[in-house]
């Protein structure tokens, strides 16, 4: 504009602003929803955002810098969770039990949304974060591989129970709001 | 493809991940299984409840005086504690009769002291709470002014807390002479007129000239105890007797006061009704008299 000293750092943070910024809402309900407290995950979005400034020189212009700056905070809070002595232990006892459920409820328009929330929180948090990151931020398999560091198959397997287990859990709720009669009669036949 | 195979992978159809060739199993399976295209459409149905109640639920969505305090740090990390890419174009406006101090990266407002030495002594302090009265809720704002208010909230969203405008905004010194010279010193008039209501409580973050969905806006950004607002001013056209700061719109959890004002429309947006119509009435005749003195021959 007016061509005033504008430094390299200035012109390094305004491409960080332009190109990071408008992801910040997207990266904030990525953040809560995986710690789960408003001030922790404020921190990690903070964390995240320095970090991602600092290793900017690094990132791919024109690949997904949502699922970039995602992959950060994923390292992010890794190593905070270590740091807390917090780190998740993988528990297959969810995985057995979704394995030998057949049964597939249909979902009906009456459920609110509170209902829904109620239905995703009581899926196990390790399913939970992956079919969130699946289905409502909409990365593919492979970007979740490289967050989570783990291989596409666990990624697909885990997607497939925690999505069971979500419906599972719809249908749960639905049945205690005696949504579904059809459905339950149905159930109960088999 | 049977039902049982297309049953264990309808999320990833759904998801886009599978084959070419696979993808053209399951349309051909969909078209000869209705059973199948209904558990389909169930479970599409299902993802995207998932996805709205996610993304629409208040614990999900970010807090907006966070989001600015946020970008404020980084920036001043990332190319040290001066003003932001638009703050200093207020800083140049101002820069010859007022005294700067930096705190972090945004201007104190409080810098204005010394130029209205016996104007901000008065400061009513809890007077951002103050509850909406009867009559702002009830008069009837002009079709034209509730029209932009749309796109103001609009601007507070992606200029003022997101930088997610497809053109960049320039100074208002540049609009004056571009687009409009009702631009000229409306960031001044603005905190002038804050100053004297909210001392050191309020701070400019921002003051440009923006454009979004086609409208040109002169912006000044503050913020006022941690949270953001926005003050806006447009071209509309005729509002005819529209001169008391109302309540016009209420988006996404914002709600943008305005007034009209020789053609042009005033919007103050901010996370309370009560606080958006209270600044609107406190910068009304600073900004009336702005207008009426710089505005466009139209
Ligand atoms: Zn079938
Ligand atoms: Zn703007």
């Amino acid at each position: 504009m007016f061509g005033l000293g504008r430094s390299e750092k200035e012109d390094r943070w305004e491409n960080f602003e332009k190109e990071a910024f408008p992801h910040v809402p997207d990266l904030f309900r990525i953040a809560i929803w995986l710690v789960r407290d408003r001030a922790e995950a404020e921190d990690l979005l903070q964390e995240t955002l320095s970090q991602a400034l600092k290793s900017f020189h690094r990132y791919e212009q024109g690949t997904n810098i949502r699922a970039w700056m995602t992959k950060i905070m994923y390292h992010v809070n890794g190593k905070r969770l270590r740091k807390l002595g917090r780190l998740r232990l993988v528990e297959d006892k969810e995985e057995l039990i979704a394995e030998t459920i057949a049964f597939e409820p249909s979902i009906d328009q009456h459920l609110t949304d509170k209902e829904i929330l109620t239905a995703i929180k009581q899926v196990p948090e390790k399913f939970r974060e992956i079919v969130l990151l699946a289905d409502v931020e909409e990365f593919s398999y492979k970007e979740i591989a490289e967050m989570m560091r783990v291989p596409i198959g666990t990624v697909m397997s885990r997607l497939h129970r925690g999505r069971k287990l979500f419906r599972l859990e719809l249908a749960s709720i639905a049945r205690q709001y005696g949504i579904f009669p059809a459905e339950r009669r149905e159930a109960e036949q088999r | 493809m049977t039902c049982r195979e297309f049953s264990d992978i309808i999320d990833s159809y759904l998801s886009g991940e599978l084959l070419v060739e696979t993808n053209h199993s399951v349309i051909r399976h969909l078209e000869q299984c209705r059973d199948c295209r209904e558990i389909l459409a169930v479970r599409r149905a299902i993802r995207e409840r998932l996805s709205s109640a996610v993304r629409n639920t208040e614990e999900s969505i970010i807090d907006s005086s966070f989001a600015a305090r946020l970008r404020s740090d980084l920036r001043s990390k990332a190319v040290g504690p001066r003003f932001g890419p638009f703050a200093w174009q207020l800083f140049l406006t101002g820069a010859a009769c007022v005294i700067m101090i930096t705190l972090g990266s945004v201007l104190l407002l409080s810098d204005y002291g010394p130029m209205l030495t016996g104007v901000s002594v008065n400061l009513p302090e809890p007077a951002m709470t103050n509850p909406v009265t009867p009559d702002t809720m009830t008069k009837i704002v002009p079709a034209v002014l509730e029209e932009a208010a749309e796109d103001a909230i609009d601007d507070h969203f992606k200029c003022a807390l997101f930088h997610d405008l497809p053109e960049r905004p320039i100074s208002l010194e540049a609009a004056s002479i571009t687009v409009d010279p009702v631009n000229e010193g409306f960031d001044k008039v603005v905190s002038e007129a804050i100053v004297a209501h909210l001392g050191k409580s309020a701070k400019v973050i921002a003051a440009h000239h923006c454009l979004i969905n086609g409208r040109h806006f002169a912006h000044v950004v503050l913020l006022v105890n941690e949270k953001l607002v926005s003050i806006l001013l447009t071209k509309v056209g005729d509002v005819g007797q529209q001169n008391d700061a109302a309540l016009c719109t209420k988006k996404n959890e914002v709600a943008a006061a305005c007034f009209g004002s020789n053609g042009y429309g005033i919007f103050v947006v901010s996370e309370t009704e009560g606080e958006s119509v209270n600044v609107a009435k406190w910068i009304g005749p600073a900004i009336r008299s702005h207008v009426s003195k710089r505005r466009s021959n139209v």
